[in-house]
């Protein structure tokens, strides 16, 4: 049995203009102690995909209206607020895009780490107090007695980043979703936050769901990934397939989108075209307006995932 | 990061960089402890009457003059501050305790909760202050606690509102959505992430409120829905002074002073408290 099966998930945001559906029958699984990407652009409901498994979307306007989340053999979208609480935290930790909000200014960050520890586990204030430091170390920084008495503030975003990871693991979650954890970080810091989720996935044996618009971060961070393309999953393979042979034109287009430094070219190339409006999505595949390969059908029916090659499954008319 | 143990800076080293804000919490804690001690340390009985002293400015004998029954306006000031100040710190705590909590409910959740709940303090919010505590003390009776009460009351929908628009902003803040993720209930989120986030604000506008409530617990004397004759407070005794204003002015002159004084004393402890709760606020 997977940690985590998702199955066909819907997830449809009402707004005054209409129904957007932001997640659209998505399937997924994550297997104990592996990685798992979800790549894609800005609003292609990857963030609405991970916030979902949680229950975290924002209701109203969002509402999961289809589909099964199974959790370690638990439904979550038919689960009460009080196991609900439990599972948020416990079992499943959540690393947002920007460490330098996602931590209370007015706590020490020994403090709100404790706090989260003593959440979850029936810890006296001096264990938790422990723990914290103990995550800290764990995470990568220095002189932790110290540092657990730090506002966030008089830290810097790389050590924000890392307090943040700490604070996610303190409860040995069996499952870690890191919402573009390194976005909002500079360069040479995101390889040591990835080298350390890495470092980290090995020693816990946590299972991660990586969210991010950058292939560059899951190349060897992930085992599969599913790219996203307006609410739908478009192709679902192994990491080391995807990137040697991607299947749907926009896992295609993505991949060679990406700056080389093999290769000399003068103009880095993109996808032509733009995201459709979620108020006036095409009909039958979504991406046939950007399509090299776009048929006739491409416009009339919408083509299903099914497996294409070792391992990948992909959605396009043209692979059929 | 060199210095992160003693993160805040303490009191005193605060306060011996702001001379003003120094003498501004030098000025309330006298104020306070003035009028705790008051029945102590008043030279004369601020009820003893004396036909025979009434009336009279300034001297050795009665610093602030006396008035028209003859009584120490000195004594009667200090022991006058003790209605005064402890209605004026009282009602707006009373106010606190309640509407800071109504808001950050307002607040937090949004929706129909809140329309209901800041429409109903709104309701509170659209008669005029003095007016409104002048209509509950007249409903319920001068005494004590219903001044307390009716300037509460009075001050009420404006924490609220505070409270309701500074949870607002900190709603937003990711790491409230990451305190859902980690599992917390609403209860705890706002008690433990809001509450805290908020306080500076709430502080300031608290002493600054004091101030109000000083001040409107003296018109409410003024009007006799206050303290009642013959318990001093400056309310009362600068309505007293009024049918005398140019032969004796010196019974609502130095009420008046007390007033001014304990106003501007709790202004100026509200920016420095507001100053040292910042944690990201280099001082």
């Amino acid at each position: 049995m997977s940690l985590l099966a998702v199955e066909d998930l819907r997830v449809h945001l009402f707004t005054r203009r209409g129904v957007v559906r932001g997640v659209d029958g998505v399937t997924f699984s994550v297997e104990t102690g592996k990685s798992l990407g979800i790549v894609g652009e800005s609003g292609c409901g990857k963030t609405m995909t991970a916030l979902a498994l949680m229950r975290l979307i924002p209701a109203p306007p969002a509402r999961i209206v289809g589909g099964s989340i199974r959790f370690d053999g638990l439904d979550v979208v038919a689960m009460d607020a009080a196991r609900l609480r439990a599972l948020r935290g416990g079992d499943i930790a959540m690393i947002y895009q920007d460490p330098m909000t996602s931590l209370n200014p007015v706590f020490t960050v020994g403090e709100q780490i404790a706090e989260a520890v003593r959440l979850h586990r029936r810890d006296s204030r001096s264990a938790a107090w422990l723990r914290a430091t103990e995550m800290l170390r764990v995470v990568g920084i220095p002189d932790p007695h110290r540092i657990a008495g730090a506002y966030p503030h008089q830290l810097s975003g790389g050590m924000r980043q890392r307090v943040v990871i700490g604070m996610a693991l303190a409860c040995d979650p069996k499952l870690l979703i890191a919402d573009e954890p390194t976005t909002a970080l500079d360069v040479t810091i995101q390889a040591q936050i990835l080298d350390l989720l890495r470092r980290l996935q090995g020693e816990f044996g946590t299972a991660i769901i990586l969210i991010t618009h950058d292939l560059g971060v899951i190349a060897d961070l992930v085992d599969d990934v599913v790219v996203m393309y307006a609410g739908k999953v478009v192709e679902h393979a192994p990491v080391r397939r995807l990137f040697a042979d991607p299947q749907h034109p926009y896992t295609r287009g993505l991949l060679r989108s990406v700056p080389s430094l093999q290769t000399r070219e003068h103009r880095l190339r993109t996808i032509e075209g733009t995201v459709p409006s979620p108020f006036a999505m095409p009909t039958g595949c979504s991406f046939n307006p950007r399509c090299a390969l776009v048929r006739d059908i491409c416009r009339e029916q919408e083509p299903k995932l099914l497996p294409a090659g070792d391992a990948t499954r992909a959605a396009c008319w043209a692979l059929i | 990061m060199s210095d992160l143990v003693n993160r805040r800076p303490t009191l005193r080293l605060y306060l011996a960089g702001n001379k003003l804000t120094a003498a501004g919490m030098i000025l309330s804690v006298l104020l306070v402890g003035l009028a705790a001690l008051s029945p102590l340390i008043v030279p004369h009985d601020p009820l003893d009457q004396s036909f025979l002293s009434a009336g009279q400015g300034p001297s050795g004998e009665y610093w602030f003059g006396t008035d028209a029954f003859g009584r120490d306006v000195f004594s009667r000031v200090l022991v006058g501050s003790r209605i005064s100040l402890s209605i004026g710190i009282c009602a707006p705590l009373l106010a606190a305790a309640t509407g800071v909590w109504v808001g950050m409910v307002a607040g937090y959740f949004g929706g129909w909760i809140d329309r209901v709940l800041s429409r109903s303090s709104d309701l509170l919010m659209s008669f005029p202050s003095l007016l409104l505590g002048v209509m509950i003390a007249a409903a319920l009776g001068p005494s004590f606690q219903n001044a307390v009460v009716a300037i509460a009351i009075a001050l009420f929908p404006r924490f609220v509102r505070l409270a309701r628009s500074a949870t607002q902003v900190v709603r937003r803040e990711p790491f409230i959505d990451a305190s859902i993720a980690a599992g917390r209930g609403p209860l705890t989120i706002i008690l433990r992430h809001v509450l805290p986030n908020i306080g500076g604000p709430l502080v300031v506008a608290l002493s600054l409120w004091i101030a109000t409530a000083i001040r409107l617990e003296a018109a409410l004397s003024f009007l006799g829905l206050g303290a009642q004759p013959p318990t001093p407070s400056w309310g009362n005794m600068i309505r007293d002074g009024m049918s005398d204003l140019v032969g004796d002015p010196w019974p609502a002159a130095f009420a008046g002073a007390a007033i001014t004084l304990a106003v501007l004393a709790f202004n100026m402890v509200g920016d420095a408290l507001r100053d040292m709760l910042d944690p990201e606020l280099d001082v």
